[in-house]
């Protein structure tokens, strides 16, 4: 079946409009940059609320928008456990508990704070781990938009790649990270705007929510499951046969919403230099509980058309609606939001939806080589290469780590076109490398005996038990080799996801026991961990009103998300 | 002054909402959903002027 969309003059016009924009905001914050601190931290100098919609904003990549509604179409309600379970919680933890170390450490990002609180070989662990991350993780999101938007609207998969990456390489080379940031602000609007007209006709279209459960109940009963299986979230976590997911309320909790949440929001440099360029403190804290608002109820604009979608095909004919198909048949839920968009918009809010699509693609890649250009320049560059230049010499080199980045992200999704199970593998050992970070920081961070040392073996005895619990499980009907199984087979589980959350438990353990077993048997940290260390620092005296301080705030989102959990049950 | 982006968002905005109208009536979700936008661009807009005017009345106070 033929998706392609055809655009219109409106539609295009909303589109350069948009392009105009974002190279605008450059230009304009072009004459700000006079230091490689105005490059890399913007200065600290973002209100909070910005800071709290780019921290929400570079989370908004292509995996976002596409994936989840994707994820909602194939799981239904159960999705929204990437956000109740596995991101608020874990927001809300880093603004009350770890902004204060990361901010008031004047750390410039997240490897220095690493340095700061262990040693160098911890840091550049870390460092060189991350930056490889970012720019094959940038590669592989340029590759699924070239791709989309060669399908969608027949672009030239080149041509289509190349001039989102040269617009995102503008305006980043041209404002640094407060170009990056101002414009993920616009783009989160945008994205906003541009999906909420689609969440709202398929509503209407389908008969309300009322009308959404019928038509996922036949979903699932069509599917052998209980017909609340697609509107409930914990109901039918008992037991991993009960829900599409295949994963047990265990593993969900601890390996999602535990390990995985609290490794990538607390601990992700990408995430986490959108806070620390906020203007004090107080802003730098109050960043994450403003992403959080919205992050709640972003799964009612990106799982909800998914599941919209799965219900509409219930009933073909009557509203004309097919999910594409894979080459081998099998419905390809990768392009639910697309084909939703092309389904419900006409011509100019189709313009609308489109743009939104490619500014969550943009924010992601921006997101990526911000992070990328910063960690390069400040944690391995300055300590390795060139130690003792000038100021002006490293915001030259911000700049030219802007331009590699772009283009090994290029080369990384050219990588991806030509050897797909290369990229699968190199993102199975990041994995790995990134499921015990956590126990690393937890521990720094709230236990001062905790050495470097400690940490560099709790790194390594982590992502070495992810590996080989890795290798001696294997999700159910899946091939020996990229997807596990390659040491043996102890444990079949009974889908991916479950596999990936257990890797993560057996990580993050590993990485936490060894770690407090070689602290205890080497010598203590030397220096002073003011600053660094919960016990060793001064507590934060604030002037805020009692409503406006983060354990407050982060009360209030802890309660609106059991909220939504109980209402979503 | 600080730069703003609450200034070029509202101006896109209220463009796009504008061009969504225009469409809506000569090309009704894009009229409807223009208005929205154009609503959004409008109070972005007035968020920064009324931020533009305190800080310029704050300016006068001092002066006088």
């Amino acid at each position: 079946m033929n998706h392609t969309l055809h655009l219109t003059v409106i539609d295009w016009a909303i589109m350069v409009l948009y392009f105009l924009f974002v190279l605008g905001i450059g230009l304009i914050l072009k004459r700000r940059i006079k230091t490689s601190s105005d490059f890399f931290l913007s200065g600290r100098s973002m209100p909070a609320w910005v800071a709290g919609l780019a921290f929400m904003s570079a989370n908004l990549g292509a995996q976002e928008v596409i994936g989840m509604g994707a994820s909602g179409a194939k799981y239904g309600m159960i999705t929204s456990h990437f956000y109740w379970v596995g991101a608020i919680p874990a927001m809300v933890f880093l603004a009350v508990f770890m902004m204060p170390f990361y901010y008031g450490s004047k750390a410039r990002s997240v490897p220095e704070y690493l340095r700061l609180r262990f040693d160098e070989k911890t840091r550049g662990f870390n460092a060189i781990s991350f930056s490889i991350m970012t720019v094959i993780s940038s590669g592989i999101s340029m590759y699924a938009m070239g791709l989309l938007l060669n399908m969608l609207l027949g672009w030239n998969f080149n041509v289509s790649m190349w001039i989102c990456a040269i617009i995102v390489l503008a305006y980043i080379f041209l404002g640094g990270l407060s170009s990056a940031i101002y414009n993920e602000v616009l783009q989160f609007f945008l994205i906003v705007f541009g999906f909420l007209p689609l969440v709202l006709l398929g509503l209407h279209d389908i008969g309300g929510w009322t009308g959404l459960r019928a038509g996922l109940a036949h979903v699932a009963v069509a599917r052998g499951f209980a017909p609340g299986a697609w509107s409930e979230s914990w109901r039918f976590m008992g037991s991993t046969a009960s829900n599409p997911m295949g994963v047990e309320w265990f593993g969900m909790a601890m390996g999602l919403g535990f390990v995985l949440s609290f490794g990538y929001w607390c601990t992700d440099f990408l995430i986490v230099q959108r806070a620390m360029a906020a203007e004090s403190m107080s802003a730098a804290r109050r960043a994450p509980l403003i992403a959080a608002l919205p992050k709640m109820l972003f799964p009612f604009l990106v799982i909800v058309p998914g599941m919209i979608a799965i219900a509409l095909t219930q009933r073909t004919g009557v509203s004309g609606f097919v999910l594409p198909n894979k080459l081998d048949g099998t419905p390809n839920f990768d392009l639910v939001i697309p084909v939703m968009l092309g389904h419900y918009f006409p011509n100019g809010l189709l313009g609308l939806g489109l743009t939104a699509l490619i500014a969550s693609f943009m924010s992601g890649m921006a997101g990526n080589v911000t992070a990328f250009n910063t960690v390069w320049t400040n944690d391995i560059y300055q300590p390795y290469i060139k130690r003792d230049a000038s100021d002006a010499h490293y915001l030259w080199m911000g700049r030219f780590a802007t331009i590699a980045g772009i283009l090994l992200s290029l080369a990384a999704a050219y990588l991806v076109a030509q050897f797909n199970n290369i990229m699968d593998v190199l993102q199975l050992v990041f994995a790995f490398i990134n499921a015990p970070l956590f126990a690393t920081f937890l521990l720094g961070m709230f236990w001062k005996r905790a050495n470097g040392h400690g940490a560099f073996a709790g790194l390594l005895m982590g992502t070495l038990a992810a590996a080989v619990h890795h290798g001696l499980t294997l999700p159910a009907h899946a091939m020996v080799g990229v997807k596990g199984g390659w040491l043996g087979l102890v444990h079949l589980y009974p889908s991916e996801m479950a596999q990936n959350f257990w890797t993560a438990i057996f990580a993050w353990t590993s990485c936490f026991l060894a770690t407090i077993v070689v602290s205890l048997i080497s010598r203590p940290m030397a220096h002073d961990l003011s600053g660094l260390v919960y016990s060793e620092t001064p507590k934060i005296n604030t002037q805020e009103s009692w409503y406006l301080r983060p354990a407050v705030l982060g009360a209030a989102a802890i309660l609106a998300v059991v909220i939504l959990n109980i209402l979503f049950w | 002054m600080a730069f703003d982006i609450r200034m070029p968002i509202g101006i896109y905005f209220t463009l796009i909402g504008g061009l969504l109208i225009v469409y809506g009536l000569v090309g009704n979700v894009n009229l409807w959903w223009g208005l929205v936008l154009v609503v959004f661009g409008g109070f972005m807009l007035l968020l920064v002027r009324s931020a533009a005017l305190s800080h310029m009345l704050r300016k006068l106070i001092r002066k006088g």
